[in-house]
Formats: C-alpha cells, sequence, structure tokens
C-alpha cells in the first residue's frame, strides 16, 4: 500500500515471558534478578537458553541524580546479561534513545525478520537507588544544564508540569479530572499479583491530598520508582508456533524524536502533539490498520498527563477532550476503553513501558488470567513520550 | 517548584520557574526564575521582563518578573 507498510507484518512473535515481583528495593542485586527472569522467559519460551542467539534492551538508568550507573548494578546491558547467562549470541543490541522498550523489541523483530538472529531475548531492567530519585548534588552546572539547573528546572517531574500546565489552561481542564486516571491505573495494578500497588487501590480522595512536587504534577501522578526485571522471548512465527505457547505477533511499529528547535526543556505541549501525530500517522501505515482496529491500546503514564496526550495523538479523543473522556469513563476496562488494563506505570512501578508490552502479551496470548478480556485481537504498547517514544503493535492473528 | 532537587534551593520553595520567549528571536525560549512568586497571576502568554539576581560573590544569574503586559 504504501513504503511505509512493514514487510514483516506477523512474521514475528512473543513466544513467552517473565515478570519479576515489581518492589521499591530488592533483596538480590539487579543483575541477579535479571538472570532470574531471562531464564524463567527462556523456560516459559520453550526453550534452553544455547538456543538465544539474540539480545535486546535499552538500558537507560532515567535519575536525573547524575550518578555514573555500573552495568549488572543499576542498569543491565545486553552484553551482561549475556555474558552472565554463558551464552555466546549472534546479535547483541542496546537501543539508546528514549522509549527504551519499543525500541529493544525493534531491535528484536528487525534481527529475526532478516535471520541475524532465531530467539532473541528482550529484557528491561529498572532499579530504584536508595537516595531521592532526581535529587542531584552538582554545585556546578555544564553543558545544556547551564540552562536549567541555576534556575532551580530541574527532572522530568519539572519539565512535564510546563507541558501539563500548558495543557490545563489551553483546554480549561481541572486538576482534579485526573484523578480518573490514577484511580483507574491503581485499580488495575492492585489486582496484579506482582505490582508493586497489588492489594492497594487508590481513592480519589487520596488522589487529590497528595503533596504537590512540581505544580500541577504531584506526587500522585508520577510513577513510583521500582525495582524490577521483565523479559521477554520473540521469535519467528513459524517456530513460535512450534513452542508451548499462543504466539502474540508483532503487526508494526514506529518510533519518534521530534522537537522544535530552540527549545532547552524537551516537554512543550506544542512538540507533543506535532511529533505524536507523525508518530501515529506512521504507526497506523506500518502496521496497516487505524486506531479504531484496535481493541486494547496500552498507552504510557510514566507521569498522568502522558496519558491524555497518548489517548489524543493516536485518536482515541479530540485534542483538548481527553480530560472529558476519562471523567466519562472512556478508561475504565469494564466498558471504555482499556488503555491501562494492566495497571500502566501508575498501577504497577516505575517499569518503563513492561507493563504494556506485557498486559498485551497476556491478553493476546490468553494468559491474563481472571483478568482476561473477553475479546483482545490488536493491541499497541506505548512508552515514553509521543514526541519522544515509541509504540509497538501486538495481533492475536499473523 | 514545591520540591527542591538541587543544592541551595530548599530555602526557596515554594518557587516559581518560567519558559519565556526572547522578543528578540520569536521561537528562541529561555527558563529561569519568576520572582514575583506562587502567589502573581500567572497566565501563558504574560509579558516578562529580565532581571539579574546576585546568587553569589561574582556570580549573578537572569531570572524574569512580570511586567503586567
Amino acid at each position: 500500500m504504501t513504503r511505509n507498510r512493514f514487510s514483516a507484518r506477523g512474521q514475528v512473535a512473543i513466544a513467552g515471558y517473565a515478570q519479576s515481583p515489581i518492589t521499591r528495593h530488592a533483596n538480590v542485586p539487579l543483575g541477579a534478578l535479571a538472570i532470574e527472569m531471562a531464564l524463567a522467559a527462556i523456560a516459559d519460551a520453550g526453550i534452553t537458553k544455547e538456543q538465544v542467539d539474540g539480545f535486546a534492551t535499552g538500558a537507560l538508568f532515567p535519575s536525573a541524580g547524575g550518578q555514573q550507573p555500573i552495568d549488572g548494578v543499576h542498569i543491565v546491558t545486553s552484553d551482561w546479561l549475556a555474558e552472565h547467562l554463558r551464552v555466546q549470541p549472534r546479535f547483541l543490541s542496546g537501543f539508546q534513545g528514549v522509549g527504551q522498550l519499543p525500541g529493544a523489541v525493534i531491535l528484536a523483530v528487525n534481527a529475526i525478520a532478516t535471520g541475524a538472529a532465531d530467539y532473541v531475548l528482550v529484557h528491561r531492567a529498572m532499579y530504584n537507588p536508595p537516595q531521592r530519585y532526581h535529587e542531584n548534588p552538582m554545585v556546578q552546572a555544564t553543558g545544556a544544564d547551564q540552562w536549567t539547573a541555576p534556575h532551580g528546572f530541574w527532572g522530568p517531574p519539572t519539565q512535564m508540569a510546563l507541558a501539563y500546565n500548558d495543557y490545563l489552561q489551553r483546554y480549561g481542564a481541572q486538576r482534579e479530572a485526573m484523578a480518573a486516571v490514577v484511580t483507574e491505573a491503581r485499580r488495575n495494578g492492585s489486582r496484579i499479583p506482582w505490582a508493586h500497588w497489588y492489594g492497594r487501590p487508590l481513592t480519589t480522595d487520596d488522589y487529590q491530598a497528595a503533596r504537590m512536587i512540581a505544580d500541577p504534577i504531584s506526587l500522585l501522578d508520577c510513577d513510583i520508582p521500582v525495582t524490577g526485571v521483565g523479559a521477554f522471548v520473540l521469535t519467528n512465527a513459524g517456530r513460535a508456533r512450534d513452542l508451548p505457547n499462543r504466539p502474540v505477533y508483532v503487526g508494526g511499529y514506529a518510533q519518534a524524536r521530534w522537537r522544535s528547535a530552540n527549545r532547552i526543556d524537551c516537554l512543550a505541549l506544542d512538540d507533543i502533539y506535532e511529533g505524536g501525530a507523525q508518530l501515529a500517522r506512521s504507526l497506523w501505515e506500518h502496521a496497516g490498520l487505524s486506531g479504531s482496529e484496535v481493541d486494547l491500546p496500552q498507552v504510557y503514564d510514566g507521569f498522568s498527563p502522558l496519558v491524555y496526550m497518548w489517548l489524543e495523538v493516536l485518536g482515541y479523543c479530540p485534542r483538548g477532550e481527553a480530560h472529558r473522556f476519562v471523567q466519562n469513563g472512556g478508561i475504565q476496562t469494564d466498558g471504555g476503553l482499556p488503555a491501562l488494563s494492566g495497571g500502566g506505570a501508575l498501577g504497577s512501578g516505575r517499569m518503563h513501558g513492561v507493563p504494556q508490552m506485557l498486559e498485551c502479551y497476556l491478553q493476546l496470548s490468553g494468559r491474563a488470567g481472571d483478568r482476561q478480556l473477553p475479546s483482545a485481537e490488536v493491541a499497541l504498547a506505548c512508552q515514553a513520550i509521543p514526541n519522544f517514544g515509541g509504540v509497538v503493535v501486538y495481533t492475536a492473528a499473523p | 517548584m514545591h520540591t527542591a532537587f538541587l543544592p541551595g534551593f530548599a530555602a526557596l520553595v515554594p518557587y516559581v520557574v518560567a519558559t519565556a520567549e526572547l522578543d528578540a528571536q520569536p521561537g528562541l525560549q529561555m527558563t529561569a526564575r519568576l520572582l514575583d512568586g506562587p502567589e502573581a497571576a500567572l497566565a501563558i502568554g504574560a509579558g516578562v521582563e529580565t532581571v539579574f539576581e546576585d546568587v553569589a560573590e561574582s556570580v549573578s544569574i537572569p531570572a524574569f518578573r512580570l511586567t503586567g503586559r
């Protein structure tokens, strides 16, 4: 149809997974947790570790605290994991942009589709340092930081606050409307045993009472920093059909990195919309479908306002209307669009896109247990910000 | 800002940071503290002027103040 159409649509599938408990701090080193989850995902897929010949991850440590991350402690790269699993891969890769998990999946998918690897382990390892996540002891700012740090403008919550404040004022939205998003994420997360917030839903009153971090971003508009690892095994569709689990196929993807010139802060609402619109066009062309054909659009919610922005750029409600859409039950898993059915980051913890991808896999493979939705054939998993992120489309049929 | 992520800002909380477009070059934006404080009537599009704060011996940094335009 178009030159942007994904020629390998339906040719690569997820064959198995593992998800660690998502906790504030693990009682084993992050590397040990990653090895354990890698082996569990390999076993779940019904293969042996010797068959794994490819690795992909996005290993960014997303703290603004200025730490130098140590591999195996704060991050786990593909190289570290392959070495410590004692396997000899043909394909080792790491995505270094924002939107790490879609980025890693795309590397894996392309490697499998071209025959560069047969079984690729995709993992994401997240670490919560003992100190405050974004607190930075710097007393001198250099490079791009010199334009922000001396003014007390620091860290992702502050960047998000600018775009969200713009949203609220531009569309006459009330902060209180966001309770519909955060309580929905927490309600779903409370039903997921590995989620940090398992068994702990949130009331609207709790949400409204949260302390402010960077107005209008409160503590509960941010996902909670956690330690955890998610791992998936991908292979080609033919091999996947011979393995124990029902395959979930990759139908297409899109990535974005777009911002206007002359801006230090990357999160400007106009940039999010403009870059997001380009991302959405590219996604629908690549996957050969439209948003209305997606049963399970798992939007990214590392900050709650991103839910509004993803819903709008993907076309699930008009621009500026998401705050009304969510208040009218638009994303309620029972009866609405199941956009946060997997708990997202707000209901699971700061797992950077793992809850979205995992929910797509569990629902489409029929492995969601008592949370299984009656009909889910086409899903998508978003991560990061519409103008600085990625989306992967998953399908139950090839 | 209700949280100080950097040294030296704890005593200033809550403080306001703003991004302003420069008259001299439309599209060019700059971020700085807005000295009018969180109780000021703040609206996107409000006019600001640049002033300088002396934060240490021989260190001055730009800040914004509302102009009322």
